[in-house]
C-alpha cells in the first residue's frame, strides 16, 4: 500500500510512480527526502521494520533512533554522499524499534537532484532490515571464539588452513609432534595427505571429505602421521569450518591435533593381550582335553592288559590244553599296551608347548585380569574387592597360564552370583602360604558348589552349566599343579565359595 | 605271623578288580579299597597290610594325600602308586616321599606283580627285624639291675676282676650274674652277646644305662 501520508507527504512527488512500487514490492522500505523542504516521504515497510504505524513513523527523527555507537558513522556516510563526495550512500546501523529492541538495518540511497549550484535538492534510498543476518554473523563470531578457547584452554596442538589459499598455520606444539622445526610455513597439502600414513588414507580423507561437505558437523580421526625421522605417530585430529562462500564451498577449517601415540599403543597392547589370552586357553583347553581323554582311556586300558593277565595265570592250572588260548590273549594284552603307547605319545605332542615361568608380580596380575574382565563384571553388576597384603614375593610363573587360572576362577564366581540380588562382591586375595609360597583366594557369594559337582570339583567333563564342557577347573588344576602349586575348595557353603591355590615365591 | 596282605586303592571299579584278581595270582590276599578315607579308617587291614597299590588322583583324600597321612601316623608299609596322568610334579613328590614304585597305567602287567613281591618281601623283612628287634628287647629287659650292670662290663670288654671292683662285688658274683646274663640272652659266647647287644644300639640297649 503505498497511499501517501498527507502530513509528512503532503504531494507525492510526480515520478514517484513506477520506480516506488517496484522497490516497495521488494521488501524494502523507501524514502525520499526533500531536502530543501525539509519533507520526507517513508513508506509502509519502513515503518513496520522498526515496529511503528506508518502514521507513527511519519512523525519520527530518525537520527534519534541510531545506535549511540553507530550514530557518527551512519551520519558521516550519509554527509559524505549529500555533499558529493561518495556516489552513493551505504551504512550499516542500528535504529531502535518501537519494542526497544534495536534492529540492524541496511541503508542504501543516492542524490537523485541537485540544483544548479551542485546543492543536493532530493535524495532517495532504501532500508533493508539485516538483523536475521547480523545475528548469523554474531552468532559465528561467538562460536569461533568458544572454539578458540576450547582449543587453546585444551592445550591441543592447533592448525588453520585456508583451503582455497592452500597454506596451513600450525601451532608450535603441533610442530613438535611430527618433529618440524623452525617457522617455514607449510602448505595443507604438506600434512595431509602428505604425512598421512597409507594404510589410514582412505578413512582420514573420508572424514574430512563428509565435514567439507557438510554432511557430518565436525571432522574427528585419528590416524598415523609422519614425523621428521620417517617414523609415524598416531595423532587425533579434530577441526570445523570456520568459513564457506556462498556457494557452501568450505574456505577456511581449524582444528586441533593431539599426540595419542602411547595411548593408541597401550590399546593395541591389551587388545594383543586378550587375544594371547584366547589363544592359550585354546591351547590349554585342548591340552587338558587330551589329558583328560588319555586319563578316562588309560583305566579301561589298564583293565584289559590286567585281566588279559588273569586269564593268562589262571590258563597256567588249565595245561597244555589251554594253549591254543594263550597267543590271542597274549595280543590283546599287547595291544593295550599299545594303545596305552599312542594315548601317552598324543597328550606329550599337545603339551609341548611348556608353561614358560618367569618372575611375576601377582598384584599386576590380579589387576590385569579384573581389568580385561572388566565388561562382564560390570554386566554382571559384580564389585571386585582385591585385597594384597604388603610386600608379597613374585612369584614364578607363565604369566598368560596364571591369567587363565584366574579368569576362569572369575568367570566361575561371576556365573555363582547370577541368582544373586543386590549386591554382589568379588573379593580376590593374596597373602604369603606355607612353605614358601603365595596363596590366592577368589571368593563369591554364590550359592556355594552344586550337589552334582561338591564331591569333586574338579572332574573332567563335570558341569552345571548349561554349555559349559567341566574343563575350566581340570584346566586350572593342571596348569597351577605343572607351576608345583596346589589348587583346593577353601570353603563352599550357601554363603559363598572361596577356591585358592598357591604358587612357589621366588626366593628372596 | 600275619597274612602279607596287599591293599588296592583306586576308585576306577575294572582297573581295582583287575589289580586284585592280577595281584591274587601270586597267591596273596587282597583287600581292595575305592577311596582313601576307608583306608585310613580301618585299622585291622592297616596293621596286616604289606603292600598299599595306590592310585594317584582320586575324588576326596588322593593317593598321595593319603601317603602323607600314614607317613604322619608313623605307617612304613611300602606304597605302589599307578596313575593315568603323567603328573611329573606328582610322582617326583611322591617318590621323595618315599613311595615304593610308581607305574604309568596301563602298565606292564608282570611289573606289577614283580614290585608287588619286591614290596611284599621288603614289608615281611621289615616286620621280622622289627620283631626280632623287639624280642631282643624283651629279653634284655628281663635282666635284673644288677645283670645288666654285669652286661655292660662283658660288652666293654672288662675281665671280670675289673667288674667285681667296679661294682663292689665278688669275682664269684660276677661269674654267677655272666651265667644268668648268657642263659637269659640266648647267647653261647661273649662274641654272639656283644654282637646282639651292639645291634640293638650299643650300651644304651642296656635296661637302665651305666
Amino acid at each position: 500500500m503505498a497511499a501517501p501520508q498527507p502530513q509528512a507527504t503532503p504531494a507525492p512527488p510526480p515520478d514517484a510512480g513506477l520506480w516506488r512500487l517496484a522497490l516497495e514490492a521488494s521488501g524494502d522500505g523507501v524514502w525520499d527526502w526533500h531536502i530543501a523542504s525539509g519533507h520526507e516521504y517513508r513508506s509502509p515497510l519502513w515503518g513496520a521494520m522498526l515496529g511503528y504505524s506508518p502514521d507513527e513513523a511519519a512523525g519520527l527523527e530518525w537520527r534519534h533512533l541510531l545506535h549511540p555507537e553507530d550514530r557518527d558513522e551512519a551520519l558521516r556516510r550519509l554527509e559524505a554522499c549529500l555533499h558529493g563526495a561518495t556516489p552513493a550512500y551505504e551504512a550499516e546501523f542500528r535504529l531502535l524499534g518501537k519494542d526497544g529492541r534495536y534492529r540492524w538495518i541496511q541503508a542504501r540511497g543516492t542524490v537523485c537532484e541537485r540544483d544548479a549550484a551542485g546543492d543536493p535538492v532530493r535524495f532517495v534510498g532504501t532500508h533493508r532490515d539485516v538483523s536475521v543476518a547480523h545475528a548469523e554473523i554474531e552468532n559465528l563470531r561467538k562460536s569461533e571464539r568458544l572454539w578458540r578457547f576450547a582449543l587453546e584452554g585444551h592445550g591441543d596442538a592447533r592448525w588453520d588452513w585456508s583451503i582455497d589459499g592452500g597454506e596451513i598455520y600450525i601451532s608450535p606444539s603441533f610442530r613438535s609432534i611430527i618433529g618440524l622445526c623452525g617457522n617455514r610455513p607449510v602448505r595443507g597439502n604438506d600434512i595431509w595427505p602428505e604425512r598421512l600414513h597409507p594404510a589410514d588414507l582412505r578413512r582420514a580423507m573420508a572424514v574430512f571429505d563428509a565435514h567439507l561437505r557438510g554432511r557430518e558437523p565436525i571432522a574427528d580421526v585419528e590416524f598415523r602421521l609422519r614425523c621428521e625421522d620417517g617414523a609415524y605417530r598416531w595423532v587425533a585430529v579434530r577441526g570445523k569450518v570456520m568459513e564457506r562462500n556462498a556457494a557452501g564451498k568450505a574456505l577456511r577449517m581449524t582444528g586441533t591435533v593431539r599426540d595419542v601415540h602411547d595411548r593408541h599403543l597401550a590399546v593395541e597392547r591389551e587388545k594383543r593381550q586378550a587375544q594371547e589370552l584366547a589363544r592359550a586357553g585354546r591351547l590349554i583347553h585342548m591340552g587338558e582335553m587330551a589329558t583328560a581323554l588319555a586319563h578316562e582311556l588309560n583305566q579301561p586300558l589298564t583293565a584289559i592288559r590286567n585281566f588279559s593277565g588273569v586269564v593268562l595265570r589262571r590258563l597256567d592250572a588249565v595245561g597244555p590244553l589251554a594253549d591254543p588260548l594263550r597267543e590271542p590273549l597274549e595280543m590283546i594284552a599287547q595291544q593295550a599296551l599299545r594303545a596305552g603307547e599312542i594315548v601317552h605319545r598324543v597328550r606329550g605332542f599337545v603339551r609341548k608347548g611348556r608353561p614358560v615361568t618367569v618372575p611375576v608380580a601377582i598384584g599386576s596380575v590380579v589387576r590385569s585380569v579384573v581389568r580385561f574382565m572388566q565388561p562382564d563384571l560390570g554386566a554382571s553388576n559384580v564389585r571386585v574387592v582385591v585385597d594384597l597384603a604388603e610386600g608379597l614375593p613374585r612369584v614364578l610363573a607363565d604369566r598368560v597360564q596364571l591369567e587363565q587360572v584366574l579368569a576362569n576362577l572369575i568367570r566361575n564366581a561371576i556365573d555363582a552370583m547370577a541368582a544373586l540380588a543386590g549386591e554382589r562382591v568379588l573379593r580376590i586375595s593374596a597373602r604369603p602360604g606355607a612353605d614358601g609360597c603365595v596363596e590366592l583366594a577368589v571368593a563369591d557369594q554364590g550359592p556355594g558348589l552344586a550337589e552334582a559337582i561338591r564331591a569333586d570339583p574338579f572332574l573332567p567333563f563335570a558341569t552345571t552349566k548349561p554349555d559349559g564342557v567341566g574343563l575350566g577347573l581340570p584346566i586350572c588344576r593342571t596348569i597351577v599343579e605343572n607351576h608345583g602349586g596346589r589348587l583346593w575348595v577353601e570353603h563352599s557353603s550357601p554363603a559363598g565359595t572361596t577356591f585358592c591355590f598357591t604358587l612357589p615365591a621366588l626366593a628372596g | 605271623m600275619d597274612d602279607p596282605l596287599v591293599c588296592v586303592v583306586d576308585d576306577d571299579d575294572a582297573v581295582r578288580l583287575s589289580m586284585s584278581l592280577l595281584i591274587e595270582t601270586l597267591g596273596l590276599p587282597v583287600q581292595s579299597f575305592s577311596s582313601a578315607l576307608e583306608v585310613l579308617s580301618d585299622e585291622e587291614v592297616l596293621r596286616q597290610a604289606h603292600c598299599l597299590v595306590l592310585d594317584v588322583r582320586m575324588p576326596g583324600l588322593s593317593g598321595v594325600g593319603l601317603q602323607e597321612r600314614l607317613g604322619r601316623l608313623g605307617h612304613t608299609l611300602p606304597i605302589i602308586f599307578v596313575s593315568a596322568h603323567g603328573d611329573v610334579p606328582m610322582v617326583a613328590r611322591a617318590m621323595r616321599e618315599g613311595a615304593f614304585d610308581f607305574l604309568q597305567k596301563p602298565f606292564n602287567e608282570q611289573t606289577l606283580l614283580d614290585r608287588v613281591q619286591e614290596a611284599v618281601q621288603f614289608a615281611a623283612a621289615q616286620r621280622a627285624a622289627r620283631a626280632r628287634l623287639a624280642e631282643i628287647q624283651a629279653r634284655i629287659d628281663s635282666l635284673t639291675a644288677r645283670e645288666s650292670d654285669v652286661m655292660a662290663g662283658m660288652v666293654a670288654g672288662r675281665l671280670n676282676k675289673q667288674i667285681a671292683e667296679g661294682l663292689g662285688i665278688s669275682i664269684k658274683t660276677v661269674e654267677q650274674h655272666r651265667a644268668r646274663v648268657m642263659e637269659k640272652l640266648q647267647v653261647d659266647s661273649l662274641a654272639e652277646l656283644v654282637r646282639l647287644v651292639v645291634g640293638m644300639g650299643g650300651a644304651e640297649a642296656s635296661k637302665n644305662g651305666q
